[in-house]
């Protein structure tokens, strides 16, 4: 099963938990998901994803000044980002809590 | 560094290939997007020397990628469908752009727009003026610059070179479009109206008959009046100065006892016609009004704007009193006067017996006497 078609609905729920736990700029976004088992996530995926949200009023941007190379752009949660965090994650819970009863799963293993 | 250049020209091709396949956007949606896209790239290629493509695959589906993950529409038909009213009025602008005869518009203005970083320029150096410089509106169309039209039209040169250098810029910079809209904004709203008011308001007429050693120019003021009152304590709106063998002088520059420039300034006549004076310069291009006798002329008599009055000198001598006889000649004109010369052997006249000279005996009554 083709893991990206799946990254697609829930990659504003991935980025908004990663922007969670701290402020970062597009490419330091991408490296954490990576980090954390995404491996597919694609680059542009997120920044889109980042530029929509913060569109979308559901994140603040700021710039920091790098010693090398451009400024960075970092972008953080406000408080609708944070509203909209919460109620992505319930969706996501009750979805995942659906498909695992379908699948026979009592316990929650790792699809990836 | 080799790599580094490699990399960045690696860079700059990968982002314009994004940025072709995007060009179906509007383009402030397309800025927009790709706003710090290059920061962006420039980390993912920062981590290793592979071309961007190997990595992040080919441009065009990166954009893909970038266009559905963003929101946007991925491809103009799609785009059709939305139906927010920004997008309807987006869509809209987009027909009326698409039209040939805005389109021929459009190109027109284009093709003009150097033409308008001249002007842009040309009035910024004005806005110097007028801010800055006195009687600026006298020295147009040159916008002086400390007191000279030369050095004014220095300013506006350079001026215009920036200005042309920011239209160029804008062309192929959002930053500097930003700056230059902002500029020919700021430049119209603050020297049109000045400009349409100094250009409407005839104050201004061109020099006309006097030596060229002095840069004359003439200034007509729109009400009041401010002079000097004689001892019947009727106005005193000239002064004609002679020295001690009857000739007359010109450009006698008078002080009072505090070194105070004794500068009349007449406005109206007794009967309220506006006067026009023309006063000679100084080195900063500042009028002199304290230089006598003033060239004076009533505006609305007619030929004001030519033959100021040159001076005559009556032949058959002053009035029984030594006073000028003005009634018939026009304002402004030097009074029929025989000055006699002074008495070379007498003692140093006092200013009580020298009927003769309409100057000291006329000292003004409201001013202290330096005695």
């Amino acid at each position: 099963m083709d893991t990206t078609q799946l990254l697609k609905g829930v990659l504003d729920l991935a980025v908004l938990a990663v922007l969670e736990r701290d402020d970062g700029y597009g490419y330091d976004v991408v490296r954490r998901l990576r980090d954390a088992g995404l491996d597919e996530v694609g680059d542009a995926s997120v920044y889109g994803t980042l530029r929509r949200l913060f569109h979308g009023g559901h994140l603040t941007s700021y710039v920091v000044p790098s010693d090398e190379g451009p400024h960075r752009k970092y972008y953080g949660l406000n408080t609708e980002g944070r509203a909209l965090l919460e109620r992505s994650t319930k969706t996501w819970v009750g979805f995942s809590k659906t498909l695992d009863r379908l699948l026979g799963l009592d316990d929650s293993e790792d699809a990836a | 560094m080799n790599t580094t250049a490699r990399n960045t020209t690696d860079l700059e091709s990968y982002l314009a290939a994004v940025r072709a396949n995007l060009a179906d956007l509007p383009e402030s949606e397309r800025d927009d997007l790709l706003e710090d896209l290059e920061q962006h790239l420039a980390e993912v290629a920062a981590e290793s020397g592979e071309p961007l493509s190997a990595r992040l695959g080919p441009p065009d589906a990166y954009a893909a990628e970038l266009r559905s993950s963003a929101g946007l529409a991925a491809t103009e038909s799609v785009r059709a469908r939305a139906t927010s009213p920004q997008r309807h009025l987006r869509d809209w602008a987009t027909a009326v752009r698409a039209d040939p005869r805005v389109e021929n518009a459009v190109a027109f203005v284009r093709e003009l727009q150097p033409g308008w970083w001249v002007l842009r320029g040309y009035l910024a150096a004005l806005i110097w003026a007028m801010t800055f410089e006195p009687w600026w509106s006298e020295a147009l169309p040159f916008p002086r610059f400390l007191g000279r039209r030369s050095l004014g039209l220095l300013l506006a040169i350079g001026l215009i070179v920036l200005s042309v250098h920011v239209g160029r810029r804008a062309r192929a910079s959002r930053a500097y479009r930003r700056l230059g809209m902002a500029l020919t904004v700021l430049v119209v709203l603050w020297s049109l109206p000045a400009l349409l008011g100094a250009l409407t308001t005839p104050h201004i007429v061109p020099p006309s008959q006097f030596a060229e050693d002095i840069d004359p120019f003439l200034h007509a003021f729109p009400d009041g009046s401010g002079g000097l009152l004689g001892t019947d304590g009727a106005e005193i709106t000239n002064l004609y100065p002679y020295d001690a063998d009857g000739e007359p002088l010109s450009d006698v520059r008078l002080y009072d006892q505090d070194g105070n420039p004794v500068d009349i300034v007449v406005e109206r006549t007794h009967d309220g016609r506006a006067v026009v004076t023309s006063f000679p310069l100084d080195e900063d291009g500042v009028p002199v009004t304290n230089a006598f006798p003033q060239r004076q002329a009533v505006r609305d008599q007619p030929g004001w704007e030519e033959p100021f009055p040159e001076p005559t000198v009556h032949p058959e001598g002053p009035g029984p009193t030594g006073r000028a006889r003005i009634e018939d000649r026009r304002f402004g004109e030097r009074p029929d006067l025989t000055v006699p010369p002074l008495d070379d052997t007498a003692p140093k006249p006092e200013p009580t017996d020298a009927g003769a000279t309409p100057g000291p005996g006329a000292a003004p009554s409201p001013r202290p006497r330096p005695e």
